[in-house]
């Protein structure tokens, strides 16, 4: 298992921001792991010398760096968010229910557009999502940009939600334990690019998300939230808020508070701000959770798809040839090894042929004038240890003498011996003899014929052969 | 029934022969191409055997020559154009006269070449007693020459010279030849 990394990227305005949590060998979700937060500024008009998004997106993937893609928040003013309340239902009907409402919403028609949600909560009833649109026109902008920059993205999540999970966790804590209208709340949330966020929520949670653009002045603002609050009445007509987080950076005009407060009739509590860096983190601990709204259209998951299957080919098919030259080069190299070897071998012995010749006809000369000297397997040896062991009574027919062949010039190599004929009188004698010079002679055991009974003469005749052994002389 | 086969196990199928046809492929060359290692390191040692023998006789020259000379001055030399068989059959003749042996038939062979020595063999068929023989055969082995007996028949003689041995016999005669 290699290196986790966990990479978030949000925009706001003319930022990108970027956070990223090393997670080293652990397994996904390790939260003491500390995440690294940085940002990129670009021209979202695209002017002449300014780093446009795509230019972002590149420096985004060098510096953090990203291997393994990113998750990307696009914020309100790309996506079209709605919180939807609808009945209680199968998630296949809920899907068809939320794309029906998007697609009233969307400025553009149904086919051109891309809906995407996140199931906020549920009752027995009903159940509560969170749910963004946004144009498919607007999609292939990006992924443009993205092709680009080679950034490969993960998942497109919605900048007002992340915003919406920090505010909700930050203000849950300093939540006054009054009970259950406690939880009604506004939150108007200001960000360091200008733009101002509204969120209501009840004891179900979020109830209603909508950007309020950038407003100018307090008077501005109090509009955009005034009108906001019409359309909760109309939308949710029992929500009555109780309290009013205003979150916003150091340095905000307090007039902006102060018209916040003057729309919703309710005294702001102010929540301090420092940067986007909650938001951003939110946005990576958001990666890992289930059920995260996700809004990659299905044909870039194919074409990523598509992209990883014809890689991992490539890489088998190089990896096979790989093997295959490197065996083939180890079974052409061992071979030519060994031939070259071979060579050497034989060219040495050709140069060694005339001083061999020289010696071997010498040895040749030595071996053969010993074995005219050599006397152990003369016939008369032969014939003397034959007769000194030849029993009383006993007659020889006939006697062969044949000396080992040593092949020096028949060319014939083999085993000499005696061979004789005769008679005795009785059997035992013949075996006695046969048995003398099995034992005490330089010969192998014999082969015997007979001893066969003349019925004329009354003896025994017999045939006896001894070879002499291999390397008797 | 019909199996359904999806678009996914398809490709898997494919996946899988094309790994199966390499991994063959691989093996059946791989296997070739051992067996013919084999045979190479068998030639090669086979190779490396011979040079190791003929190095370690030319290592053992000294010996030898030194065997050689020994030896050497026991070897009958004559003319490289010299007729030898009448020096082998007059030696043979004197021998079995004096040994009481009767030759009845000789025959000289061909004159063989081994590593310089020169070989030739002689027939002979002869007649005697066994006091005879064992006599003639040890004037051979005594007479110093290069003259060995390399075949004996001996059988009990038959008809007028009844109580005689007949025997057949088969010399070899060693010898080297030099420039006059």
């Amino acid at each position: 298992m290699g290196n986790y990394t966990e990479n978030a990227l949000l925009i706001d305005g003319g930022t990108l921001h970027g956070a990223s949590r090393g997670l080293g060998r652990a397994t996904p979700r390790d939260g003491a792991a500390a995440c690294d937060i940085r940002s990129w500024s670009f021209s979202p008009g695209g002017g002449d010398a300014a780093p446009t998004l795509a230019d972002a997106f590149a420096q985004a993937v060098r510096e953090v760096p990203i291997e393994d893609g990113a998750s990307l928040a696009l914020p309100p003013g790309i996506l079209v968010p709605r919180v939807l309340s609808l009945p209680a239902t199968d998630a296949e009907s809920l899907a068809s229910m939320v794309r029906l409402k998007m697609e009233e919403l969307a400025p553009v028609s149904g086919d051109d557009l891309e809906v995407a949600y996140e199931a906020l909560g549920a009752t027995e009833s009903a159940t509560r999502v969170f749910a963004v649109a946004v144009p498919i026109h607007t999609l292939d902008a990006l992924a443009a940009d993205l092709e680009a920059s080679g950034l490969a993205v993960t998942r497109i999540d919605s900048a007002l939600l992340c915003e919406w999970r920090s505010i909700s966790r930050h203000t849950e804590a300093a939540r006054p334990a009054d009970g259950e209208a406690a939880a009604r709340g506004l939150f108007v949330a200001a960000l360091p690019s200008g733009r101002f966020d509204l969120f209501a929520a009840d004891e179900s949670g979020l109830l209603f998300a909508r950007s309020l653009g950038e407003p100018a002045t307090g008077d501005d603002l109090r509009r955009e939230i005034t009108l906001s609050l019409l359309d909760i009445a109309s939308e949710h007509p029992g929500f009555a808020a109780d309290r009013l987080a205003f979150v916003a950076p150091d340095g905000t005009d307090p007039r902006f508070a102060e018209a916040a407060s003057e729309a919703a009739g309710i005294r702001a509590e102010t929540i301090r701000e420092g940067d986007l860096t909650p938001y951003v983190e939110s946005a990576l601990d958001r990666e890992g959770e289930g059920g995260c709204i996700d809004i990659v259209p299905p044909a870039w998951r194919e074409d990523e798809e598509a992209t990883q299957r014809r890689r991992r080919f490539t890489y088998g098919a190089i990896a096979a040839v790989a093997v295959w030259a490197v065996i083939f080069g180890v079974m052409t190299f061992i071979p030519r090894n060994i031939a070259g070897d071979t060579a050497a071998a034989r060219r040495k012995i050709a140069a060694i042929m005339p001083q061999f010749s020289e010696v071997a006809e010498l040895r040749t000369r030595v071996r053969l004038i010993q074995s005219y000297e050599d006397r152990t397997q003369s016939v008369l040896e032969t014939l003397r240890q034959l007769c000194s062991e030849m029993p009383d009574g006993m007659t020889l027919a006939t006697f062969a003498y044949e000396k080992t062949d040593d092949g020096s010039s028949s060319g014939r190599h083999g085993p000499g011996g005696i061979r004789a004929t005769g008679d005795a009188a009785d059997a035992d004698s013949i075996l006695r003899l046969k048995n003398a010079l099995d034992e005490a002679g330089p010969f192998q055991p014999a082969r015997i014929k007979g001893p066969t009974m003349d019925g004329q003469r009354r003896r025994f005749k017999f045939e006896l052969d001894w070879r002499f052994k291999e390397g008797a002389e | 029934m019909a199996m359904m086969v999806s678009q996914r196990e398809k490709a898997m199928l494919v996946v899988v022969g094309i790994l199966l046809l390499y991994a063959m492929t691989i093996g059946v060359s791989f296997k070739r191409r051992m067996a013919e290692i084999a045979d190479l390191r068998e030639t090669r040692a086979r190779a490396e055997r011979e040079l190791a023998d003929k190095r370690a006789l030319v290592a053992r020259r000294d010996d030898w020559q030194r065997n050689y000379d020994a030896i050497s001055g026991r070897m009958p030399v004559f003319g490289t154009t010299q007729r030898v068989q009448t020096h082998w059959m007059s030696l043979l003749n004197r021998l079995a006269t004096e040994s009481e042996v009767t030759l009845l038939k000789t025959q000289v062979g061909d004159e063989k070449e081994v590593g310089g020595v020169f070989e030739t063999t002689i027939d002979c068929e002869c007649e005697g007693s066994l006091e005879a023989f064992v006599p003639f055969l040890h004037a051979i082995y005594s007479e110093g020459a290069m003259l060995d007996v390399r075949k004996v028949s001996m059988r009990p003689q038959s008809g007028k010279g009844a109580g005689g041995l007949r025997a057949t016999l088969s010399l070899c005669c060693a010898y080297m030849r030099a420039d006059e």
